[in-house]
């Protein structure tokens, strides 16, 4: 048998595993255009009205030449996969008398119905829930017939990957969305803060949220996708989270976590700094691929409740888990994360340091970036903090985030040894930030920002050109 | 599931992330310290021909689909 030379095959081996992995995004696509191929052909079966938008009789072949060509691609994928597999396996056969050395006897493959039940029995650690998804072969389209309360689980299950928990999290949005009622209750938001107007109000703003990051990402370099990594209840707060960029993927990683008074009407804004810090870090190096997660997973305190950390404290467990399960997942799927930021607005970067002070941090960070920060509990240090880097940038047309000093038992971040700093100001050709906000768009002169308001991560700042270049590992 | 510019855009989207994401690792398993030579060239070619050929082909069909009113 002739040897192949230049080959390794135990890493062809290793490839081939992550091709197989790449098998389940690619159903999941299969899955979309059948979905679309079925309400191009039924229209009417879909209750549209007359007025309603239908496809043009002249474009329906092309829904179903894109099926066809997604289905080749599969069978095509898995005959791929198969024929490495088979080049490594001949390699190794011809290359030397150690490769007919016993190897390790497989773990026996568990069905999806075995593994999904063992998803769904809780009981399994971050990186179980990883290896089981990938080792079952579990697909989103797995998820499709269980229940609400199963899909609840699945949405807020660190560790599962971001295709799954997207699946899980936008069919309990939609079930949400149509039975508001019972969505309600099943969260748990009964005698909570949180009111059923109020729950409707948020559910519905996610929905657009999430609409409106499709639309956005259409305009972006590299057309990122959107994935809807979370929906659930913390401490009686409805929260979510919204990944610009495939979590499952992308090589450099970011997580936002917003300040006081965030909650998910404000997760469009904070979805659509997302957006710019994805511009600019793209600006920055093109050669990488993005993720940035709009994380509002925590229950935030309003003004009154900014002195204490007891929210911090809270929502700093939610946010290990978090990372930790973006981590595991990314672990389990054989991708490794180049770089890995965690980006912190106002209240978010008190949170965010009680969560990178947690001994058993697992996630590895590479930056921790706070601006507007409403400070960190007195004597923190940056040893303490798990992050290779910290940075740090305040305004001084910010005047909110001092709220969170007054009580004495904060710390500003840029007072602390080993902090790094840039500026939030009219440096070189950039515009002031003049508001403590995170985000805003094009926000004109009032009596309160006479220059225009503008946040930390809007166009034309500093601060945003800084925290892209972070990201971007420059 | 109603047929929308948003919901093709979507999966079009979909498609050429995944192709993305699958060529990505091709490229490294056919990179010069795992996998060289005729069939690792062979495979590269045939790759691009078939699966990424297919998946740009299938996006790009779904974004010049139109739509039209119900009358």
């Amino acid at each position: 048998m002739a040897r192949k030379m230049g080959m390794n095959p135990e890493r062809v081996v290793a490839q081939a595993g992550m091709l197989s992995s790449g098998r389940d995004r690619l159903e999941h696509a299969v899955q979309s255009v059948e979905q679309l191929v079925a309400a191009s052909l039924n229209p009417l079966s879909y209750a549209v009205q007359p007025g309603g938008l239908i496809i043009a009789p002249w474009s329906i072949a092309g829904t179903n030449v894109a099926l066809m060509q997604v289905r080749a691609a599969m069978n095509d994928l898995n005959a791929f996969i198969g024929r490495a597999m088979g080049e490594a396996a001949q390699q190794r056969a011809a290359s030397s008398a150690a490769s007919l050395h016993a190897t390790p006897t497989p773990r026996k493959p568990l069905s999806r119905e075995d593994a999904l039940k063992q998803l769904l029995d809780g009981e399994l650690s971050q990186a179980e829930i990883a290896r089981i998804w990938k080792e079952s072969g579990l697909t989103p389209g797995d998820l499709e017939h269980l229940s609400p309360q199963q899909l609840a689980q699945l949405s807020m299950m660190d560790g599962l990957p971001a295709v799954a928990r997207d699946k899980a999290s936008r069919m309990l949005m939609d079930y949400a969305l149509e039975h508001p009622d019972e969505a309600y209750k099943m969260l748990g938001f009964e005698d909570s803060d949180t009111s059923l107007k109020l729950f409707k109000q948020q559910i519905a703003a996610l929905d657009d949220a999430v609409d409106e990051a499709e639309d956005r990402s259409k305009a972006l370099k590299g057309t990122p996708a959107v994935q809807l990594v979370g929906l659930g209840n913390h401490d009686g707060a409805l929260v979510a989270a919204i990944s610009l960029g495939d979590l499952d993927t992308a090589d450099r990683i970011a997580v936002n976590v917003p300040g006081m008074n965030s909650d998910l009407d404000g997760i469009a804004n904070g979805s659509a700094a997302g957006a710019k810090v994805y511009e600019k870090a793209m600006e920055s190096n093109l050669n990488s691929s993005y993720a940035i997660v709009a994380w509002y997973g925590y229950n935030s305190p309003g003004l009154a409740e900014v002195r204490s950390m007891d929210r911090a404290d809270a929502g700093a467990k939610q946010l290990v888990g978090f990372l930790d399960g973006i981590q595991d997942s990314r672990e389990g799927l054989g991708n490794s994360i180049e770089n890995f930021s965690v980006l912190a607005h106002s209240y978010g970067s008190t949170t965010a340091a009680e969560a990178l002070k947690f001994e058993d941090l697992r996630a590895r960070i590479d930056d921790f970036v706070m601006y507007g920060s409403a400070g960190l509990e007195n004597g923190t240090t940056v040893e303490q903090l798990k992050a290779d880097s910290v940075h740090a940038t305040a305004a001084a047309g910010d005047n909110l985030r001092w709220a969170g000093y007054t009580g004495g038992n904060r710390t500003d971040p840029h007072d602390i040894t080993g902090v790094k700093t840039f500026s939030a100001e009219d440096v070189k050709d950039f515009e002031r930030v003049t508001a403590h906000d995170m985000f805003t768009e094009d926000d004109g002169a009032s009596f309160w920002n006479w220059g225009g308001k503008r946040g930390y991560l809007s166009e034309g700042t500093n601060s945003l050109y800084e925290i892209g270049k972070i990201v971007a590992g420059n | 599931m109603i047929i929308t510019h948003s919901a093709l855009g979507a999966a079009a989207a979909e498609i050429r992330s995944t192709e993305a994401h699958l060529s990505r690792v091709m490229e490294e398993l056919t990179a010069a310290e795992i996998w060289s030579g005729a069939d690792a060239d062979r495979y590269r070619d045939e790759w691009n021909q078939l699966i990424r050929g297919r998946l740009l082909g299938a996006a790009a069909a779904l974004e010049a689909v139109q739509l039209t009113t119900l009358v």
